[in-house]
């Protein structure tokens, strides 16, 4: 584990299974919430931390099905291990298409349930790096002006100065100015580098003749 | 005129030509020898030793009613009918008659009725009389009878029964000889025999079974015309060859069919059984026949053979099948449904708890590997296991009392009354298999300690895999026997008996063990559950196999101690 704190969110209406599971993987060293109700969970304030969710399928009022689609729909990005007391394929697959991590049958073996948690995290982990990485980008490209936006889109179709200074009608010492200033707004050291940030974001580049 | 003579066959009921009709008939003969007027007879007839004068008294006196009929002009024969029942209508009269005829039709003297004219006492209105006189002559006036529809003095119509002869010269007639006698009772009493006959036919005819009346030498006396509807052969096929009944029975039914109980036993009726078999039809369709019959006595009191009615019930014995099939197989559904559900909920339930217990366990498995493990956690850790153990055993707990296994009522119940009972409920399913119930029901049996409703139920167990393992078989004899006599001790026996093919002996042995079944669908579940009712009743069950053929399921049942 490592020092970033780290909560296993366990949601089952079951007692016996409640304290069990929360019990073994306190013991296992990870931090450990429990809800008896998805509707118990949903009330909490949003977690911002790395962690996953141990979800019971069959729970009265909001069953786990309920609570993933939930989640999905407000971007939770919380990785969900689903357990259940009644093996059912559909469920599962269900849930499986919905990028749950594992579908675990009681009584689960610890075993399973350690890699499934520890698979949770790293794609937790996973998620919040791409996602840090998009919010970092996303914050250069609103420094950009109007005129270095359009530059940069010539410039990751691969235009050469004295193309661009062609399609947007001004002198090519222009162009190389906005590039500039741009290339260091972007903090991007090579073209290469540029166009890997972009695509992170999703920036299209310019077509030819479009403007 | 080829032989206008004599007709010696005679129909029996018919008046008999006697004497004086051959006397008439041998004179017109000679007459239409001889010359032709009326002198000319009378001087053959004295020749004859016979004058004008005796045949007059002979016709006018004769016992016989006699009557001769003369014509204003002869009528020429060789005219079309109808011109010459225009020509009798319009010359014809009597010329002479004896009392007895005019007597026998009202009139007080024999001088009343000449000179009548046809159309006075043979109306034309009457179409019986215009197709006699046609009839007549048809026939050239040779020797003709049929019956009359006369009108007689008082306005009364009546039916005479008429003998008559033309006498012809040279193709014309002259004269009608006849003799006529009032047969109105007899007529209508012939014509009432007839209406009730027909009626009698009418109903026989026009029955939609198949009925037929066979006699004690096996010969058929009456087959309905329905017996084509429903088997294709015609009625003259089963008179001809009444052995055609027992070659369209099916093979495998053939057995029933000969042994089936004709309603007598040992020369009385006893009450006719209903049975079921099946035919081939002359298409070769398989048709079920559902057949009742009853013995026939005479006035006398003979027994006249054996009266039977088969009724095609092929579409109900199908929709009958269908039924039960989509019944059996709603059950088997039901059953296994709730089967899995049963499964499923059980396993749901007790999952929880081993879900509490392999965690918890796991958990202090953890615990104790860890350096400074702590002895609060690992206290709490091992009473949460003893929590979840504990309540999963109270999850089989419930599961049994669900079951109903702890309350069962037991009862001094009378055990004959309680198999009456289950076969009541079951004859139907009797009926439909053709499956005779013998029973040997012990009349000296002390009640037994028993749960009706779970008695019952091994009873109808039993019953129903006895009729089920007959269905299977090809044989024809489908029997079920249930005994019940004294065991050992307190002990009552049920003996179950069937007539099928028995039990494969390589599964006598785990026959009660649950999902043990030789039955396509089955579940494996039916003698599992008896066995396990008899057990509760302190009881035994076991299973053999007859000698003779068939198996036997045998149940005891602790007697209830005598309260008084």
């Amino acid at each position: 584990m490592t020092d970033e704190k780290t909560t296993v969110f366990i949601i089952d209406d079951d007692p016996s299974a409640r304290r069990g599971l929360s019990r073994l993987v306190r013991v296992a060293g990870m931090h450990v919430e429990t809800y008896a109700s998805a509707r118990e969970f949903i009330e909490r304030p949003h977690y911002d931390g790395c962690g996953c969710i141990l979800l019971d399928v069959q729970m009265p009022g909001m069953d786990g099905l309920e609570l993933q689609e939930q989640l999905v729909k407000a971007e939770y990005s919380l990785p969900i291990i689903f357990v259940s007391a009644h093996a059912d394929v559909p469920d599962a697959a269900a849930a499986m298409k919905k990028g749950a991590v594992d579908f675990l049958t009681k009584p689960v073996d610890r075993d399973h349930l350690l890699k499934a948690i520890a698979e949770s995290l790293e794609k937790d982990r996973e998620n919040r790096k791409t996602l840090d990485n998009l919010a970092r980008v996303r914050k250069k490209l609103a420094a950009l002006s109007q005129r270095e936006y359009e530059v940069m889109t010539y410039v990751i179709a691969g235009m050469l100065n004295k193309q661009i200074a062609y399609e947007l009608e001004i002198a090519e010492d222009t162009v190389k100015i906005h590039r500039g200033r741009m290339m260091r707004k972007m903090n991007a050291s090579s073209v290469a580098e540029l166009v890997r940030l972009t695509e992170i974001v999703g920036v299209k580049p310019a077509e030819d003749g479009q403007q | 005129m080829k032989n206008p003579i004599m007709i010696e066959s005679r129909k029996p009921g018919e008046p008999k030509a006697n004497k004086l009709t051959q006397l008439i008939q041998s004179i017109s003969k000679m007459r239409q020898r001889v010359q032709v007027d009326r002198y000319e007879i009378s001087k053959r007839l004295t020749a004859l030793g016979l004058n004008e004068e005796i045949i007059d008294k002979l016709i006018s006196h004769g016992i016989e009613p006699l009557w001769c009929i003369g014509f204003d002009h002869p009528i020429d024969i060789s005219l079309p009918v109808d011109d010459q029942l225009e020509l009798l209508y319009r010359y014809a009269y009597i010329e002479d008659a004896g009392h007895n005829w005019a007597g026998g039709i009202n009139y007080k003297h024999r001088s009343d009725v000449l000179g009548l004219r046809l159309e006075d006492f043979l109306p034309r209105s009457i179409p019986e009389n215009v197709s006699n006189l046609k009839k007549m002559i048809r026939a050239n006036f040779s020797l003709t009878e049929f019956d009359s529809y006369e009108v007689y003095a008082n306005g009364a119509e009546k039916i005479a029964y008429n003998l008559t002869l033309g006498i012809i010269l040279d193709g014309r007639l002259y004269k009608i000889l006849g003799v006529g006698r009032e047969i109105t009772e007899f007529k209508l009493t012939e014509k009432k025999l007839k209406k009730t006959q027909q009626r009698y036919r009418t109903v026989a005819d026009f029955t939609y079974d198949w009925e037929y009346w066979e006699a004690p030498d096996g010969t058929l006396i009456y087959v309905s015309p329905s017996c084509e509807r429903i088997t294709g052969y015609k009625v003259s096929e089963f008179i001809e060859r009444p052995e055609l009944i027992f070659e369209i029975v099916l093979p495998e039914d053939r057995d029933i069919y000969y042994n089936h109980n004709h309603g007598i036993k040992d020369g009385t009726a006893i009450a006719p059984g209903q049975f079921h078999f099946r035919i081939q039809d002359k298409d070769g369709h398989i048709r079920w026949i559902a057949h009742v019959c009853q013995p026939v006595f005479d006035d006398q009191g003979n027994y006249a053979g054996v009266r039977a009615s088969n009724r095609d019930v092929t579409n109900l014995r199908n929709a009958e099948q269908k039924a039960r099939e989509y019944r059996e197989t709603l059950a088997q559904l039901d059953r296994t449904a709730m089967l899995g559900q049963l499964a499923g909920s059980i396993a749901h339930e007790l999952n929880q708890p081993l879900t509490g217990i392999l965690s918890n366990a796991q958990a202090g498995e953890l615990l104790l590997q860890q350096e400074n493990s702590n002895t609060n956690e690992m206290q709490e850790t091992l009473a949460d296991v003893i929590a979840d153990a504990k309540r999963a055993a109270d999850v089989i707990r419930n599961l049994r009392s669900l079951f109903g296994m702890k309350e069962i009522d037991f009862k001094p119940l009378s055990l004959n009354a309680q198999i009456k009972e289950a076969l009541r409920l079951l004859n139907s399913d009797f009926v439909i298999n053709n499956v005779t119930i013998y029973t040997e029901l012990s009349d000296a049996l002390p009640n037994v300690m028993a749960n009706g409703i779970q008695l019952q139920q091994v009873l109808i167990n039993l019953i129903s895999n006895a009729i089920q393992a007959m269905q299977q078989s090809t044989q024809a004899k489908r029997s079920i026997s249930i005994i019940t006599a004294k065991g050992n001790g307190s002990e009552i026996q049920v003996h179950v008996e069937d007539s099928g093919p028995g039990i494969d002996p390589e599964r006598l042995e785990g026959i009660f063990e649950p999902l043990t079944t030789s039955k396509p669908g089955g579940l494996g579940m039916g003698l599992s559950i008896c066995c396990s009712i008899a057990q509760a009743h302190g009881g035994r069950i076991w299973a053999e196999n007859i000698p003779e053929g068939g198996a036997r399921i045998s149940f005891t049942l602790p007697a209830a101690e005598k309260t008084s």
